[in-house]
């Protein structure tokens, strides 16, 4: 190999301790009784140097119910009606948990926590609880117990936290808001914001710690460390004598592949860490609850109460079975947002006959938009839909508005639009305006539920007359809670037309 | 434009053909060039015979200029005008002569063990794997490294497929794959782009193999504007695969289910 003189050397990028001189962390008071328990002084007997009131603060700080009740049996979990709030998460630790080793925080690893402890040469006293020693000693000596946050990424990625410890802020809120990314492996959760997160101590990665729970031991790891490690192996190899040299060789005819290059750039290692490996799990668990290879529509809708169904979404999966009577309709519930625990949605008793649903929030935690989207697009495709229909839907808008053209190849598009879908300005068709005007060209339908939105949206947009025919009125004149037979007439026969050109499209 | 006949002592052919694809590059596609030269004479050195081959798909005269003197190099350089990545390897794959073809994008580079071991991991099972690097290392805009998915290793599951892709084009296959499945012309107005994605899937659907080769590297140079990035603009979906449908998992649920423990 020809060799080559490097003009640019490389200059890694100072991972050095933060300041000594830096001052004590900031640490949120949070909110619940003053006064340590018995049961926390008890356990803090083989820790002498340990201050009960601070650690009792920073307890309740690191507490995350959901991971402690995942290693609850369901006797115990019946005990406490099925959900632990912090109080008794902590009540329940402090009592049982705590001896027998089990987790109450996301961001305690006790492995990882005591590889740390002896780089620097500490010891776990005889009896002490791991996570309780971290809370006292471990924290006063700053050390990250997880491998899920790397303090000298984050500090650099987010300067303005300031001297603060940065792994204090990230407890405060790096854990709940979605923009802040813990680790050079990403961030750990799908993107969506989930509002009430913080109010119950859920953080955003719960979800991905969560998966596949009964294939690890929670009290010692998860799915998303497990993945985390396997990465830091990949980065450690990367770091050989063989790989070394095999970049240097490169970097002799190409200065750019090492210029100043640091050492912890992002990294994804799929199947251990990437940005859509959880949704991938996720679109796998929905085909397997939906348990079927084919239904000829899709409703999509915001959600399956009972005014869904009593509205033109339900009306039309009822319309469509009546005059199909071999087909089948599938409801999809597609949320814009989720609460923190979102349980599937109790399925409504009065869904039409031979009409299914589906609630595709509790697969969608933390999803962010795109992600949502994909996994409903995932889902129709899969599903080889025939007929496609997002219902006063914004996800189902966002797939039309992204996908209509690669849907309209094998499907049938249609819409139904309401006026009570108006913005808090009173603009017209509110949230899917955008939405209506990327995909309208798209659509071979579009429902709307009163004469006066038909005209409004004729005059607004000029329709010549062929997209006018595309607009059609969902109730029959003076019967408001009756599909007009003549628009479900109109969309049978949509379906029909294009079937001769499915095979050839597909 | 020298055009040289490849290296093949033996007269059954190449073992390997190393194909550049080069479009709009300039002068950076000397460095994959040499890139390609070092591996070609790693490969040598390891027992191997090599084609060096160059694509220029509606090259610019800076990039055409960038190969003038390639054919002393012993490096094949022809010139098409498709203006699709896919159309332009689908030609290099008819032109070459090599039992496997491995591809390089003409401003990127390959760590100079690739040939060799690409090739004893695609000879691990003749005719039915496709080697893929370790480690896709990202530069210039933008610094990243993607660690790439073996298909053989437990952990991987096929239906991450589905949501995104694993592997690109920079891989080596036995010239046979590539003829049996030739790369798709981008349809951008329909939405559909993604041709390595859209390969991968077709590739696995009959039934390939994507390993990764350990110790390898490939070097890729992240611009602002690519093909990528315009199919991401332009909300393209790879094109549609057996493996899109929930039937095609079913079914293998079952086969799966009634294989012996």
């Amino acid at each position: 190999m020809k060799s080559f003189r490097r003009w640019v050397s490389p200059s890694h990028g100072s991972r050095g301790a933060e300041s000594s001189a830096a001052p004590r962390p900031t640490e949120r008071r949070p909110e619940g009784p003053d006064t340590p328990p018995a049961a926390l002084m008890e356990l803090l007997v083989g820790l002498p140097d340990a201050r009960p009131r601070q650690v009792w603060d920073r307890l309740r700080l690191c507490t995350h119910p959901r991971l402690y009740a995942a290693q609850l049996d369901a006797e115990e979990l019946a005990a406490y009606g099925r959900t632990l709030d912090v109080d008794t998460a902590i009540a329940h630790y402090l009592a049982h948990g705590a001896r027998a080793g089990k987790r109450i925080s996301v961001v305690f690893n006790p492995g990882w926590y005591a590889d740390r402890l002896t780089e620097r040469g500490i010891e776990l006293p005889d009896g002490a609880a791991p996570f309780l020693h971290w809370l006292s000693v471990g924290w006063d000596e700053r050390i990250v117990p997880t491998p899920l946050f790397d303090e000298d990424w984050y500090r650099a990625k987010h300067p303005l936290i300031g001297h603060q410890w940065a792994f204090v802020q990230y407890l405060n809120r790096g854990l709940y808001e979605p923009y802040w990314r813990p680790s050079p492996l990403g961030k750990h959760h799908s993107g969506g914001p989930v509002p009430d997160a913080a109010d119950q101590h859920a953080p955003l990665l719960l979800p991905e710690m969560l998966h596949r729970a009964e294939d690890h031991d929670l009290t010692r790891t998860s799915w998303l460390e497990e993945g985390c490690l396997r990465s830091l192996d990949m980065r450690a190899a990367l770091r050989s004598a063989r790989m070394q040299d095999l970049i240097a060789k490169a970097a002799a005819i190409e200065p750019l592949v090492d210029d100043g290059r640091p050492d912890d750039v992002p990294m994804t290692c799929p199947p251990y860490r990437a940005p859509r490996l959880y949704m991938a799990a996720q679109a796998e668990a929905v085909r397997s609850r939906v348990a079927a290879t084919h239904v000829d529509t899709v409703i999509v809708v915001a959600d399956l109460d009972a005014g869904t169904l009593a509205g033109p979404a339900g009306l039309l999966a009822a319309g469509l079975r009546e005059a199909e009577r071999s087909s089948s309709v599938l409801l999809v519930a597609a949320p814009a947002t989720t609460a923190t625990v979102p349980a599937e949605t109790a399925l409504p008793a009065a869904l039409p006959e031979g009409v299914e649903a589906l609630d595709l929030a509790p697969y969608a935690q933390g999803f962010d938009e795109d992600r949502r989207v994909d996994l409903l697009l995932d889902l129709v495709r899969g599903l080889r839909v025939d007929r496609v229909v997002a219902a006063d839907s914004t996800i189902g808008w966002r797939l039309f508005a992204g996908y209509a053209r690669q849907l309209a190849e094998f499907a049938s598009l249609g819409a139904c639009l309401s006026p009570a879908a108006r913005t808090e300005h009173g603009n017209l068709a509110g949230f899917a305006v955008r939405e209506f005007q990327e995909s309208f060209a798209d659509l071979d339908w579009v429902l709307v539920t009163t004469p006066e939105l038909a005209e409004d949206l004729t005059a607004r947009y000029v329709l010549p007359a062929a997209s006018r025919q595309r607009l059609l009125t969902a109730y029959a004149p003076g019967e408001p809670r009756r599909l007009d037979p003549a628009a479900v007439k109109h969309i049978v026969a949509d379906r029909e037309r294009r079937q001769p050109d499915e095979g050839a499209q597909r | 434009m020298s055009v040289q006949q490849p290296d093949s002592p033996t007269g059954a052919g190449p073992d390997i053909t190393g194909v550049i694809i080069g479009h709009d590059e300039g002068t950076l596609l000397g460095l994959s060039l040499r890139s390609l030269l070092d591996a070609a004479a790693y490969a040598r050195d390891h027992g191997l015979t090599v084609e060096a081959l160059a694509v220029l798909d509606s090259a610019d005269d800076a990039t055409r200029a960038a190969l003038a003197d390639a054919g002393e190099h012993d490096c094949r350089v022809v010139e098409v005008a498709y203006a699709d990545h896919g159309l332009a390897r689908n030609e290099a794959i008819r032109l070459a002569s090599g039992r496997y073809v491995a591809f390089l994008d003409g401003d990127d580079l390959w760590s100079e063990n690739w040939l060799v071991d690409a090739h004893a991991m695609c000879e691990t099972d003749p005719g039915r794997v496709i080697a893929h690097p370790a480690i896709n290392w990202i530069f210039d805009q933008g610094s990243y490294c993607y660690v790439l998915p073996d298909q053989a290793d437990p952990a991987f599951d096929p239906a991450f497929l589905r949501v995104a892709n694993a592997w690109d084009q920079l891989c080596m296959a036995p010239a046979e794959v590539h003829q049996r499945h030739p790369y798709r012309r981008r349809e951008l107005d329909r939405g559909f782009a993604y041709l390595d994605w859209t390969w991968n899937l077709e590739t696995i659907e009959a039934g390939l193999v994507h390993r990764t080769v350990p110790e390898t590297i490939h070097f890729k140079r992240r611009r602002t504007s690519s093909q990528f990035t315009q199919a991401r603009a332009n909300k393209s979906l790879p094109f549609h695969s057996a493996l899109h449908d929930y039937s095609w998992w079913t079914a293998r649920d079952a086969a799966e289910a009634h294989e012996p423990a």
